[in-house]
């Protein structure tokens, strides 16, 4: 389906300033994964820009969730699952033998592809849930605390009325926004997003990338996505990544400014899969 | 599949003779046969027990204790009542928990071999005889400690906990790998996960396993007969001390030649009997509610 | 080390200097506690089951001193009055009628039951429309949470005397016949191998049932389609697309049900009569089992070496149930998981 026909839908992104200067707020250095023996993605070297959208796109099977659960240390959950090379966050390896995967991962929000809230919690306690676990707040500071991250994630008017009924009550758009108060309620200094649109209907999925340009002014974002047409609207930079042949491992082909990925990509495997000859 | 081939060349062209479906129609018949045989006998195990027990009961039987001489009409099984509740009672406070604590170790935390030998040994655990579990509570307890309710208990936790780690193991497969995913990914340990995730959203199903198991336990006399040893005419409710049960107490009138005592044991028939229908089926459709309020 | 310059054509320039350490470990000392808790807990069966066999033994092992380890297995005399502790032969503790007991009523029990299992299971999976099926999978079950005790009780005044012109017209005909008459002879005083035999069924048709459903159910639809296809009826396309894959399975199943009859106890002592002193040939006959002999003799232990006897016979009957469990548990895994 074309988004362009869609009057609903509309050119999202805005033009940064171009004398602002870019820092890097996530740098993967010859990173690569394995389950067991198969290699998943090889040798990716990227540097994320801070408070900035990135994307990462590329036909599927490439490794892009891989790519994401490396970086905040969910690869390597999985019985057999290896990871080579260097993660950079805050100044630090992540993979650096002193460092606590459990902090990583509080630093570091990630949205999933399915909404998934905890169906046993309420619509508030799912929101505070992640401060409630590295216990920085308590009490009062909470319910403030999870009303800041549902407004934050537009979803504070729908659902005043009622945080004390269960999080299955809302609809899937509303519960993906949910899930991603959830993850921005720690202050993450880092958000992975999953295919997060990927499960829902076309006006939930608007509101969504409303929401990811908007945070994004406060948070680094790092978004999977399929939906090429989702890309240009939603992000700033964008990565392409791809695997020739069944079997091998995925691998960064190019990364740049979206407009330039999509509009003049300069290798010949980029234009391939943007302009929807391949993938 | 080579049946299949041979029914395939032999039914090709044919539409069904009589001779078949008449062949069909009554082994069709036999098989129903087999329901009605083994529901018919429920139904009068149920009904028999039902119609013996009814005519002995009254409130004075959850009240009073049996008389001294067994031959003499009246009194109740108060102390058996109150044991099995005693007795089982501390059981399940032992069993539920290690049951559910090895259920979380096979499901959030084990690993290969080790995990499936545990879950092997598991249900063979299940199979034991249970009088055999007395021997061993006895061979353990019994011959340091003396009879007592404790050492029943003992026994019956050896029961119901596999049977609640079978049971909690199945509810935690079924709670999605992506809620586990989204907790760790929040910066939660492996414990905050089990505790604050995968247990509460699997607690219903946990709680239908545990009546499930607590219920068989209040059946059981054998293991009993060995450590809790019994005490027919006095209320005993220090579980150091031996204690009746209801089941050891039917089990002891049941043989006596008095009539008297025999109905009393009708009455206690049929009030475990009730006992364990109850829990069973509130275990069941407590179980049975959560399962269909499909939440995703 | 630093992080390297350039990667993916942008030059970047990393970031201020760290806000968050990511090494900062909140003390968390009930993680460890908890993983290796939880671990103990699971290790739990491993130690019950290896404890149970080496405790009856060392229960057991005064008596198996005294009179050898095997003699308990090659004598079918179980006279407690006549041990004493000087005298070492005969074994005063045979137990091989127990076992002999214990096996025959487990094999009549099996009779009956299996085939009326497997009945009853493919009625519930194959016959028996939507609605019905779980309301008569759940009264199946209903039989197995029939505490033992009652049925026990039931045995002897419901089924005994309903049984009685049954079995004394089997024993005034069949039991007169030469040779294998023997087998079948009288006097029925009501208790019996027999009567034991068929509560045990009773007793374990339901997990046969249940465990036979699970196997029948998982039968792929598209076989069970095609042979309705190709013009099957009823009867044949269960003899065709179901119970060929499900052999191994009602192996397991009843495998199962044995291993519960074995271990049946006060429902068995309170119909087979607890005639220990040796085989008796008749099924019609009284007799004892080895959980029987245990359950009755353990309060009233008193002669020389009685006790630790018994704790020979739960040596034994945990023996037999261990292999027969664990048999059971292997050929079911590698079909269905139940």
């Amino acid at each position: 389906m074309t988004t362009e026909s869609m009057p609903l839908v509309e050119q999202v992104s805005r033009p940064r300033p171009a004398s602002e200067q870019l820092t890097s707020a996530l740098t993967l250095d010859g990173l690569g994964a394995w389950f067991g023996t198969r290699n998943v993605i090889a040798d990716i070297n990227l540097k994320v820009p801070a408070r900035r959208v990135t994307a990462l796109i590329g036909p599927s099977g490439s490794g892009k969730s891989t790519v994401l659960r490396c970086i905040n240390r969910m690869h390597e959950l999985v019985a057999g699952a290896r990871v080579e090379g260097r993660v950079w966050f805050e100044g630090q390896d992540v993979y650096d033998p002193d460092v606590d995967p459990v902090t990583v991962r509080s630093e570091i929000g990630m949205v999933f592809q399915r909404p998934n809230p905890f169906p046993t919690k309420s619509i508030l306690e799912n929101a505070v849930i992640g401060v409630r676990i590295a216990r920085t707040a308590a009490g009062r500071g909470l319910a403030e605390i999870g009303e800041a991250a549902l407004r934050r994630a537009q979803l504070w008017d729908e659902v005043k009325d009622r945080l004390h009924k269960p999080a299955t009550t809302l609809s899937g758009g509303q519960q993906q926004r949910l899930c991603i108060a959830r993850a921005i309620a720690v202050n993450p200094a880092l958000l992975l997003m999953d295919e997060p649109c990927s499960a829902l209907d076309p006006i939930a999925t608007f509101k969504i990338e409303q929401l990811i340009r908007e945070i994004a002014e406060d948070y680094t974002v790092l978004i999977v996505t399929h939906n090429m047409q989702q890309a240009t609207r939603v992000s700033d930079f964008t990565a392409f990544m791809t695997i020739e042949h069944a079997g091998e491992a995925g691998h960064l082909v190019e990364f740049g400014p979206t407009e330039r990925i999509f509009g003049a990509p300069t290798r010949p495997a980029t234009e391939a899969y943007v302009s929807g000859r391949v993938g | 599949m080579s049946d299949l081939a041979v029914a395939v060349a032999t039914f090709r062209n044919r539409p069904a003779s009589r001779r078949r479906r008449t062949k069909s129609a009554v082994l069709t018949a036999l098989l129903i046969a087999a329901v009605v045989v083994a529901l018919g006998v429920l139904a009068w195990v149920l009904v028999y027990v039902g119609i013996q027990g009814f005519g002995a009961l009254s409130p004075a039987f959850f009240t009073h204790n049996p008389p001294g001489n067994p031959s003499v009409a009246g009194g109740g099984f108060f102390n058996g009542i109150a044991g099995s509740l005693i007795v089982v009672g501390i059981a399940a406070a032992i069993g539920v928990p290690l049951g559910v604590g090895a259920a979380v170790y096979l499901v959030e935390y084990g690993r290969g071999r080790i995990s499936g030998t545990i879950r092997f040994f598991n249900d063979v655990l299940i199979g034991i005889p249970t009088i055999v579990i007395g021997a061993f509570v006895y061979a353990i307890w019994v011959t340091r400690f003396g009879f007592s309710g404790f050492a029943g208990s003992l026994a019956l936790a050896i029961v119901i906990l596999p049977l609640v780690t079978r049971t909690t193991e199945e509810m935690l497969r079924l709670v999605p790998n992506d809620l586990r995913e989204s907790s760790l990914a929040l910066g939660a340990t492996r414990s905050q996960t089990v505790l604050r995730v995968s247990l509460p959203t699997a607690l219903p199903g946990i709680i239908t396993g545990a009546m499930l198991a607590i219920a068989r336990a209040m059946g059981e006399t054998a293991p009993l007969l060995l450590t809790a040893l019994g005490n027919d005419l006095f209320t005993q409710l220090n579980p150091g001390k031996r204690m009746s049960t209801l089941s050891l107490q039917i089990f002891d009138n049941a043989a006596t030649g008095f009539r008297e005592a025999q109905s009393r044991a009708w009455a206690g028939a049929l009030t475990l009997i009730a006992i364990v229908l109850i829990l069973t089926f509130v275990a069941r459709y407590f179980g049975r509610r959560v399962r269909t309020a499909g939440d995703r | 080390m630093m992080p390297p310059a350039t990667a993916g054509g942008i030059v970047a320039i990393d970031g201020p200097a760290t806000r968050i350490s990511l090494t900062r470990r909140r003390r968390r000392p009930g993680e460890a506690f908890f993983g290796t808790g939880v671990a103990i807990t699971g290790g739990i069966v491993l130690v019950l089951i290896g404890a149970m066999i080496v405790f009856l033994i060392v229960q057991g092992l005064p008596a198996m001193r005294h009179y050898g380890f095997f003699s308990f297995l090659t004598s079918a005399r179980w006279a407690p009055s006549e041990a004493k502790a000087t005298v070492t032969t005969p074994n005063a503790y045979g137990i091989v009628q127990f076992i002999y007991g214990t096996a025959l009523t487990s094999i009549i029990g099996m009779l009956i039951a299996v085939p009326l299992a497997v009945g009853v299971a493919l009625v519930i999976t194959e016959i028996a429309p939507r609605r019905i099926k779980r309301p008569l999978s759940s009264l199946v079950d209903l039989l197995a949470a029939v505490p033992s005790v009652v049925y026990g009780f039931w045995g002897i005044f419901a089924l005994i005397p309903a049984i009685r012109p049954v079995v004394d017209f089997l024993t005034s005909t069949l039991g007169t016949v030469p040779v294998i008459g023997a087998a079948f002879g009288g006097p029925f005083f009501g208790v019996s191998y027999f009567t034991a035999g068929l509560v045990l069924a009773i007793m374990i048709l339901p997990i046969i049932a249940a465990v036979c459903r699970e196997v029948f159910r998982s039968t792929p639809r598209d076989e069970r389609e095609a042979a309705f296809a190709i013009g099957a009826t009823r009867w044949e396309m269960i003899r065709i697309a179901v119970l060929p894959r499900a052999r191994s399975g009602i192996v397991g199943a009843s495998l199962l049900g044995l291993g519960r009859a074995l271990g049946e106890t006060i429902a068995v002592t309170m119909v087979i009569g607890n005639s220990v002193l040796t085989i008796n040939h008749s099924i019609f006959s009284q007799g004892a089992t080895m959980s029987s002999v245990i359950a009755n003799e353990f309060t009233e232990a008193t002669e020389p070496f009685h006790l630790e006897a018994l704790f020979v016979v739960g040596f034994w009957l945990l023996i037999m149930a261990l292999v027969v469990n664990a048999t059971a548990r292997a050929i079911i895994r590698r079909g269905v998981a139940v």
